[in-house]
């Protein structure tokens, strides 16, 4: 199976997290449905649905600034200005890893000629970004699911971990209540929690046997990524 | 990091639920029974007992008045009032129906009871619309509630007068049906039985007792708010968001339980859906939903406004006394604080859970070295019960009127790693207990408290001023460096301002306060960040004095405009003593500083320090010792540093005015040459 990996940089973003309602959190680094969506963008599919998975690795350390923004009204009557605070993160980075049958090559060739149908930006059309290819991998393998400790670049599914091996010199940080899948028409399923560090460095850590499916842990080059 | 959100608030009421709490806390905990604002409502208890086709009506009142501070006021019945689980709406119209009654037990208003005695528009107004609401009564047909409504009102009608007053009254209307599972009837005095609670004696058969079965309660709370989520979308045999596993029946969280969630705001709801189809993005199933309800009555009960006083010291404007002197406590906005605490993987445990119920319990004092308490460390008056590394902390603080949905958010500090909050807390302790009186003696200064040195916000705000203050707090928090430059810009600034009113004792208070804050941040480099050197605290300045007050003071130990400034303060307070001495005047005042100018470190240099010599000897001055070959060393240092002296003025004017104002605990240094330079303290 073919993979690749992109780069998306911004200096806002903003995942808008759906169990806020007046004020406007947002999650702490690109959701994977986001992470998808943002490859339907470029694609140019609409209501983007794919079985093929991404995985995500920060660039940059997670920082973010509760902000207070003019915005339109609640409701869909006449609409009035009020002050919203709106979480932003700030200096956001990723390399988004992608595999799948069904839209990598495609993915591939749009990247590598730099055309992206839709505008791409960072969960709000206010924090653009442009996708950099950063590496293609002709083979990405399914790794194993021996019970020994690994060390991983990606955020990690805390369904996947059967034990972290904490290190001095990292910062964890759990994040819940990602949606997991989006079946179309504007539905999702399915949550995912995720453990990171907060600067984006690696996790060690060993894997649960009996995983999820969905949560697959996977080979690119010599990197353990956690694919959702 | 983890949100205040629902999956959080779902992993912190999952334990609650399932832990070893009794049924009577539980329902405390769900209801608003202990609620302020819901005592007086336990003053008029209506107990309607219908049995067999019999029925009659009870008047309680569960509690007592009690004369506090001149006013009379009511103390309600803390055992008996969980035996009336009710509910304070949640904005809205309150003489309403509103939501889903878990049983029939119902807040009277004002306008409730005086409408008593109108049995028709009573039974209209209050008791159709609630008993259609209510779970125990929703199999029952349309007729069989009429009739049970005709028959509360008409029984309520009879008695109206009895109890009418003029004054405005609230009250609880219970409706005791012995044909629903939660009431039970027993011959026999129950006592403190664990789920078994007492109503009254009956009166339709007296010697008998009336019971609440509390389980059965507890189960019909969840229902009632499980439906009530209903409204804005269900789904039977669908897979759970939050369990991923398939429920046989779902419900949007999308609702005013936890206002966070309150729908009203439509985003993000998709322009897609239609009103009642929020359950398209978030769908929770019944277990995960009841722990949810759990969560957020744990969450409201445990969130507390950060203190005025607090408040005053992070947003007050720090760059000028004046200002900040003329702020009331109370000019600032209200900002709640939640805390939170969650292991940073799957799971919960049973110490979680008596954490919890440690920090229900609201005390503040800590039972062991190892608690956090939050008020030092981020200004709301909570203790954290100890926790290991292995969880993470977290704190929301939010602004705004929750009732009305309107809140907004003023910062989240996520994944605060509970060890590093301990040692913070620790170095905070130990500014208080003992560093700040070194400090003060330093200056010659009573020994007092310094209120804003007591808790991380106001030391940070009083430093960084408040447009830091959360990001400031973040990164403390989070073991992330912190800069100086605001600090000695806003120390500086307040010290020229007080310098121009001649206010020497307000600047020595400034001085305290920078000091402290620089042992605080010595001690979190060296025991946090795990760095070594880093900022000079009082005490390293010692040597420092003691080589001044020798005259061995050379230019290698004026490698930073720090300790040039220093210097500078120390020359010209010397120098200073003399000339009061001989002249009456004060030199720094009459001629450094003009008038109402800003001192700046070329006016100290050239107004200064190089018209000592000339003074001197124009007075035939007798300066100490020590004091022409500092003053050459210093000088020196000024040509050497020339370019430094603009970029860097904040830090040298602070260190200038550390030097000039302990200069004067430093009383020994004239002695040496000659008797003529007494430091005789001008005032």
């Amino acid at each position: 199976m073919k993979g690749l990996a992109f780069d998306v940089r911004g200096s806002i973003g903003h995942f808008r997290r759906p169990d806020t309602t007046a004020t406007q959190m947002t999650y702490p680094f690109i959701t994977p449905t986001a992470a998808k969506g943002l490859v339907g963008a470029i694609l140019g599919v609409e209501d983007f649905v794919t079985a093929d998975q991404v995985g995500i690795e920060l660039l940059r350390p997670v920082r973010t600034v509760a902000q207070q923004m003019s915005m339109l009204g609640k409701g869909t009557g006449a609409a009035f200005n009020r002050p919203t605070t709106i979480e932003l993160l700030v200096n956001p980075a990723y390399r988004i890893y992608y595999t799948g049958e069904e839209y990598t090559e495609q993915l591939a060739t749009a990247l590598a000629e730099e055309r992206s149908v839709y505008t791409t930006y960072l969960g709000a059309a206010y924090a653009l970004t442009k996708p950099v290819l950063h590496r293609i991998y002709p083979e990405v393998v399914r790794a194993a699911a021996a019970e020994q400790e690994i060390e991983s670049k990606s955020v990690v599914p805390t369904a996947l971990i059967r034990e972290i091996s904490l290190k001095t010199d990292r910062y964890y940080c759990r994040a819940g209540g990602y949606l997991r899948h989006y079946k179309g028409g504007r539905t999702f399923e399915k949550s995912v929690d995720f453990l990171y560090e907060k600067d984006g460095k690696s996790i060690t850590f060993i894997p649960r046997a009996d995983a999820s499916p969905e949560l697959m842990l996977a080979k690119f080059g010599e990197e353990f990524i956690c694919l959702i | 990091m983890i949100q205040l959100l629902a999956e959080s608030i779902i992993r912190i009421g999952r334990p609650i639920k399932d832990g070893g709490m009794p049924c009577r806390e539980k329902i405390r905990l769900l209801t608003d029974v202990s609620s302020e604002n819901c005592k007086n409502f336990f003053r008029h208890v209506f107990l309607i007992e219908l049995a067999g086709g019999d029925s009659c009506l009870q008047q309680l009142e569960l509690g007592d008045m009690a004369l506090e501070n001149n006013k009379e006021t009511f103390t309600v019945d803390s055992q008996r009032n969980v035996t009336f689980p009710i509910f304070y709406p949640n904005g809205g119209n309150p003489l309403h129906a509103q939501g889903i009654y878990p049983l029939p037990c119902y807040l009277l208003y004002d306008p409730h009871l005086k409408a008593l005695g109108e049995k028709e528009q009573f039974k209209k107004e209050f008791l159709s619309p609630r008993l259609n609401n209510t779970l125990q009564y929703r199999d029952m047909t349309l007729s069989e509630k009429e009739l049970l409504a005709d028959q509360v009102a008409v029984l309520l009608a009879a008695q109206a007068t009895e109890f009418i007053s003029e004054d405005k009254q609230l009250g609880i209307l219970m409706i005791y049906d012995a044909r629903l599972n939660v009431f039970q009837e027993k011959q026999d005095w129950m006592g403190e039985d664990e789920t078994l609670m007492w109503i009254n004696e009956s009166r339709l058969q007296p010697g008998r007792q009336l019971y609440l079965d509390g389980e059965e309660v507890l189960q019909c709370i969840n229902q009632a708010k499980f439906y009530e989520a209903a409204e804005l979308g269900s789904e039977k045999n669908a897979v759970s968001t939050f369990s991923n596993q398939p429920a046989a029946e779902v419900v949007s969280i999308y609702n005013k339980a936890w206002l966070w969630l309150s729908p009203t705001w439509d985003m993000p709801r998709s322009i897609y859906w239609q009103d009642d189809e929020w359950t398209k993005g978030i769908k929770v199933d019944a277990e995960s939903y009841a722990a949810y309800f759990y969560g957020v009555q744990f969450l409201k009960e445990i969130q507390v406004p950060v203190a005025s006083a607090v408040l005053k010291e992070m947003f007050a404007p720090v760059t000028s006394v004046e200002a900040k002197k003329n702020m009331k406590a109370t000019s600032f906005e209200s900002i709640y604080g939640i805390p939170l605490v969650l292991p940073l993987t799957d799971g919960g445990s049973q110490q979680l859970f008596a954490n919890y119920r440690r920090m229900l319990k609201k005390d503040s004092e800590k039972q062991s070295n190892s608690d956090l308490h939050l008020k030092v460390l981020a200004g709301i008056d909570r203790v954290v019960p100890e926790i290991g590394d292995e969880h993470r902390l977290t704190i929301l603080y939010y602004s705004g009127d929750l009732s009305r949905g309107n809140m907004h958010i003023r910062a989240v500090i996520e994944d605060i790693v509970p060890s590093v909050a301990g040692k913070i807390e620790q170095i905070l302790h130990d500014l208080k207990v003992s560093e700040t009186g070194k400090i003060q003696l330093a200056f010659g200064v009573a020994e007092q408290a310094v209120y804003k040195t007591q808790t991380l916000p106001a030391l940070l705000a009083n430093a960084f001023g408040p447009g830091y203050v959360w990001e400031t707090l973040q990164a403390a928090l989070h073991k992330e460096p912190l800069r100086l430059e605001r600090l000695r810009l806003t120390t500086a600034r307040r010290l020229n301002e007080l310098a121009n009113k001649e206010d020497t004792w307000q600047m020595v208070q400034e001085l305290i306060f920078y000091y402290s804050f620089l042992y605080f941040l010595h001690q979190y480099e060296q025991k946090i960040l795990q760095k070594q050197g880093g900022v000079m605290i009082l005490s390293d300045w010692d040597e420092f004095k003691a080589l001044y007050s020798q005259g061995r003071l050379d230019l290698c130990h004026l490698a930073s405009v720090e300790q040039l400034g220093f210097t500078a303060g120390l020359l010209l307070r010397q120098f200073h003593n003399s000339y009061y001495q001989k002249t009456g005047k004060d030199f720094v005042k009459q001629r450094v500083m003009k008038f109402g100018s800003k001192l700046t470190p070329a006016m100290i240099w050239k107004n200064g320090l190089l018209r000592c010599e000339e003074l001197a000897q124009q007075w035939n001055m007798k300066l100490g010792a020590n004091f022409r070959p500092v003053l050459a060393q210093a000088l020196l240092g000024f040509l050497a540093k020339q370019d430094q002296l603009v970029p860097e003025k904040d830090s040298f004017m602070t260190a200038f005015w550390s030097g000039y104002l302990l200069y004067k605990a430093d009383k020994k240094n004239d002695k040496t040459e000659e008797d003529g330079g007494n430091d005789n303290e001008q005032q």
